[in-house]
């Protein structure tokens, strides 16, 4: 139960570290170079 | 009666606010998106403040009361992170094409007014829903709180949204939720945190509910999955409904008219996004208190029935009354924001989406100003009298509405973005298809007793419903040549939002919660891992 109760700690937290760096990507991507749909 | 003071106190405060700010209200403008002017805190209160509601701080703390808090975490990640993904793809479009409602922007994007009244329909049926749910719950708590009628406290709480939110529209409601937002923020946070202090700190509490007998397992990240009163018979059934529902209520902030609505308001595109990371963090550090806080209410009572109930015994049997009067005034707070923010929504979708198919006659400003809160009006007493007939079904009527949404707008959302081939026909087909079968199935499942395998869920079937109707619905059909131009439009980046001090602040936002995540690990590791290990550890 440790090792799954720690994977569910790492993962809270973890998933919107990722939303937010991808996030960041595509900020910098879209308005410093435009939309280049 | 001092909860109940502290309620209506604040019912006072929400009107006189509303007053205020609704003496300023002159055109559609200001009261359908507040002038497009709303700064980021704004709209980060708006839009945690009319997500969250009486299902979060009675329904899922009774859950996390059950024993399932951590399997609730498992859930709050992904549903949080549809904030800052759907900003990105859809919020940010939304704001840019400057529509005061988002049927509005659906039937601009495939030049159909058919199409802007279905989603005006969508809305009124399943956010009317919705409303009368979470107009009941708090019906029922002040009911309790003050031990009046049902059908008094009912006038009573309708009275206290529909006010403000009927006379000041969407700038009133801002900053109520805004304020509402801080009360429930604080009332959930500090209300757990105490509970838990109370309880005799972190590793006292974990030792208590580790062995707990009528829950056991209350603490694994698929809680009690053993027992009569288990919700699920297997830890991977249970982790599946988990990851299944977070990924649909990522959806459900990302594109439902409650969440996107308030990117409408926001003073430009960046404060949009920003408002995103804000919303993100907010709900995951909210949820930590408030699943943890509610496993924690055993501590001092496991027989708390109904549960929904367990965070209002807390407050009035355990916490000092302060801090009850704050909680319980924070949990109606919850309630009430979601309800002004639903009953502007239909009240804008009913004037501004549906009612121009029927009566085409031009109006000016004031008079159309006129019809929108009369409209508002009628439709307020029309909830008013389906609550007061309706069986209590509080949580399950709220869930049902909701994720209505996630199928039926969802892929037509994010398709008219990113794709040229869907047509106006197809969105309509796609925007019905989810609907009704979410709507059949799930009415199914909650009201007849049908049993579903988990892979069959009916919002799962719903988006395959959706995708489907949308590309029967396009085929054979040219696209608008309107619809096309104004797609183009809003993929055009506004040249004030590539301005470098705009962009470099918003990446700021962006790493800022990049960061604080690790705080979210840092808290959880303190007052759930730690503890539960060395309780483990001391037990073997």
């Amino acid at each position: 139960m440790t090792t799954s109760a720690l994977i569910v700690v790492l993962y809270y937290g973890l998933v919107p570290l990722a939303a937010s760096v991808v996030a960041y990507a595509v900020i910098r991507r879209t308005y410093t170079k435009g939309d280049r749909r | 009666m001092i909860f109940a003071a502290g309620v209506i106190f604040s019912f006072l405060v929400y009107l006189v606010i509303g007053t205020l700010v609704g003496r300023r209200v002159k055109s559609q403008s200001d009261y359908y998106v507040a002038g497009r002017s709303a700064p980021t805190i704004l709209v980060s209160g708006t839009l945690v403040a009319s997500f969250i509601s009486t299902v979060a701080f009675m329904g899922e703390v009774g859950f996390a009361y059950d024993g399932y808090a951590v399997l609730m975490l498992i859930l709050t990640p992904l549903n949080a992170s549809g904030y800052v993904i759907g900003v990105l793809l859809f919020g940010r479009y939304l704001r840019r094409s400057e529509v005061l409602t988002v049927p509005e922007f659906f039937g601009k994007r495939f030049d159909s007014r058919a199409l802007q009244a279905v989603a005006g329909g969508t809305v009124l049926v399943g956010i009317g829903a919705y409303l009368v749910a979470v107009t009941q719950g708090m019906s029922l708590l002040l009911s309790d709180l003050v031990g009046i009628n049902f059908g008094i406290a009912l006038l009573v709480v309708w009275l206290a949204y529909t006010a403000f939110t009927l006379f000041s529209g969407s700038p009133g409601v801002l900053i109520n939720d805004t304020i509402m937002f801080f009360i429930f923020m604080i009332a959930g946070v500090l209300g757990m945190v105490f509970l838990i202090g109370e309880a005799g700190g972190p590793s006292t509490v974990v030792s208590e509910l580790v062995g707990l007998e009528g829950k056991p397992g209350i603490l694994s990240p698929h809680g009690v999955v053993t027992g009569p009163n288990a919700a699920y018979s297997s830890p991977a059934e249970a982790v599946l409904w988990a990851v299944t529902l977070g990924i649909v209520w990522a959806t459900i902030v990302a594109v439902s008219p409650w969440q996107s609505s308030r990117y409408l308001m926001a003073k430009n595109e960046h404060v949009s996004i920003r408002s995103g990371f804000v919303a993100m963090f907010c709900v995951l550090f909210l949820y930590i208190f408030l699943m943890l806080g509610g496993a924690t209410i055993n501590v001092f009572n496991p027989d708390i029935s109904p549960s929904e109930t367990a965070f209002i015994w807390a407050a009035k049997n355990v916490l000092p009354i302060w801090l009850g009067v704050i909680v319980v005034t924070g949990i109606v707070a919850a309630g009430l924001s979601s309800a002004a923010a639903f009953l502007a929504l239909i009240g804008f979708s009913a004037a501004h989406d549906i009612a121009p198919t029927f009566f085409r006659t031009e109006r000016d400003e004031r008079t159309a100003l006129r019809f929108s809160r009369t409209v508002m009006l009628v439709l307020g007493l029309v909830v008013l009298a389906v609550t007061y007939f309706s069986p209590p079904a509080v949580f399950t009527i709220g869930y049902f509405a909701a994720t209505l949404f996630a199928a039926s707008w969802g892929p037509v959302a994010v398709l008219c973005i990113f794709s040229e081939r869907i047509t106006a026909r197809g969105a309509i087909t796609g925007m019905v298809a989810g609907f009704l079968t979410v709507f059949v199935l799930q009415g199914l499942v909650e009201f007849a007793g049908v049993v579903l395998p988990i892979w069959a869920d009916p919002v799962i079937l719903g988006f395959a419903a959706s995708f489907l109707g949308i590309f029967v619905g396009s085929l054979g059909q040219r696209q608008s040549e309107a619809g096309l131009q104004f797609r183009r439009s809003i993929l055009t980046v506004p040249t004030e939002d590539t301005e470098p001090g705009r962009v470099k602040r918003t990446g700021r936002f962006a790493l800022v919660t990049a960061a604080l995540s690790g705080l979210l690990i840092v808290t959880l590791f303190i007052i759930y891992f730690l503890p539960l290990s060395q309780t483990l550890t001391a037990g073997a």
